[in-house]
């Protein structure tokens, strides 16, 4: 599971991540969550997932609609194609309503997915400093909406916990023939936080201290070459979602 | 030939690099120019990163050309990593673009203020 994850975070590396923004709040610095990053790299919309679906709709589509794909042959094409596009969207809502009926575990996730606002990060100060330590807040909040109604997602458990690793990752950008090609490795890696969060009715809360060791680079941003910092974030509600990995990226200063 | 002595060999953003240049040749050339050059660029697998700060100068046999340069407070810091490298430099090359055209590079590190000396 660590390994897929570790992939993940590649793979959000390569696709670009670049590093959040952030904004100045009574409370402090706030670094927001993008959620739309994060449904992307749930479970079920994981692209392993989708394309063993993919496949398994192919082979079914061949076995029922063998026939009519012969007629393909014979000059009746677009039928065959309709008839594809309408199997295919049939077989997602009946495997959706299906999964949602039988599956507990999707409900609720479907509902905190619904359910969730973005995870918080709030800093003393801003950007960070090399060597410098800070007292950080993660915040989760739960809104209330028609999905959290429907699944009966009312708050969080009361053992949810939070894992924390800071992340020192080196991310490149090179030619290779006609392909643009990224690389990403890891500089630093270091588990910081490991705790039951305080939970709420609709909020947790956990606080950590974070240092930037002081050995190490501050973040860079070049076209080509960068080096980011990022928090990779583990949150496991019982009985909601089993895991849940988030990742922030913030900048770090000389 | 050029040669290239700085003051110190490691700086931080917001401090001064001081150096000299020199040119010593042969020919009955009394001034040479050339180009210097202070800034940093990026090695390694990735494509070239880099931001210089150039000058046109005058070197002169065996006379001394001083410089300086106030290192930038949003400068990266010299790094060597797995996949990135990067490199402080000061480069001097005469403006000559024919056969016999010099150059000279003296590589020195940005470190972090917290860094000891």
């Amino acid at each position: 599971m660590f390994k897929l994850q570790k992939i993940e975070l590649r793979n959000r590396l390569i696709a670009g991540f670049p590093p959040s923004e952030i904004q100045l709040a009574l409370e402090g610095y706030v670094l927001r969550e993008d959620l739309k990053v994060q449904w992307q790299i749930s479970r079920f919309t994981n692209p392993n997932w989708l394309f063993g679906l993919s496949i398994t709709f192919i082979a079914i589509f061949i076995l029922i609609f063998g026939f009519p794909i012969l007629l393909s042959f014979s000059g009746v094409v677009w039928p065959v194609f309709v008839g594809l596009f309408l199997f295919l969207i049939v077989f997602w809502l009946v495997y959706w309503v299906v999964k949602l009926v039988l599956d507990k575990s999707a409900r609720d996730e479907m509902g905190a997915k619904q359910g969730f606002l973005p995870a918080e990060l709030i800093f003393s100060h801003y950007p960070l400093k090399v060597g410098e330590n800070d007292r950080v807040t993660f915040r989760r909040r739960l809104k209330q909406n028609f999905w959290t109604n429907l699944f009966k997602v009312h708050h969080f458990p009361a053992n949810s916990r939070l894992r924390v690793s800071l992340i020192c990752m080196e991310r490149v950008t090179y030619t290779k023939g006609t392909d643009t090609v990224t690389d990403v490795a890891t500089a630093h890696e270091n588990v910081i936080f490991s705790k039951t969060l305080i939970a709420g009715d609709r909020e947790v809360i956990g606080h950590f201290d974070l240092e930037i060791p002081p050995h190490l680079s501050p973040s860079f941003e070049g076209k080509n070459n960068q080096i980011r910092w990022i928090l990779e974030i583990e949150e496991n509600y019982p009985g909601l979602i089993d895991l849940k990995m988030t990742y922030l990226t913030f900048v770090v200063d000389s | 030939m050029i040669s290239i002595e700085l003051k110190q060999t490691q700086v931080s953003p917001g401090q001064i690099l001081r150096g000299d240049c020199y040119w010593q040749t042969n020919s009955d050339k009394e001034f040479q120019p050339a180009t210097l050059k202070i800034g940093w660029r990026t090695e390694g697998r990735g494509n070239v990163d880099k931001d210089q700060f150039s000058q046109k100068i005058k070197l002169a046999s065996l006379v001394s050309v001083p410089f300086e340069y106030e290192i930038p407070l949003n400068g990266p810091l010299s790094y060597d990593g797995q996949l990135i490298r990067i490199i402080w430099e000061v480069v001097v090359q005469t403006d000559q673009f024919w056969f016999g055209g010099e150059k000279e590079e003296k590589v020195f590190r940005v470190v972090s203020r917290l860094a000891k000396p």
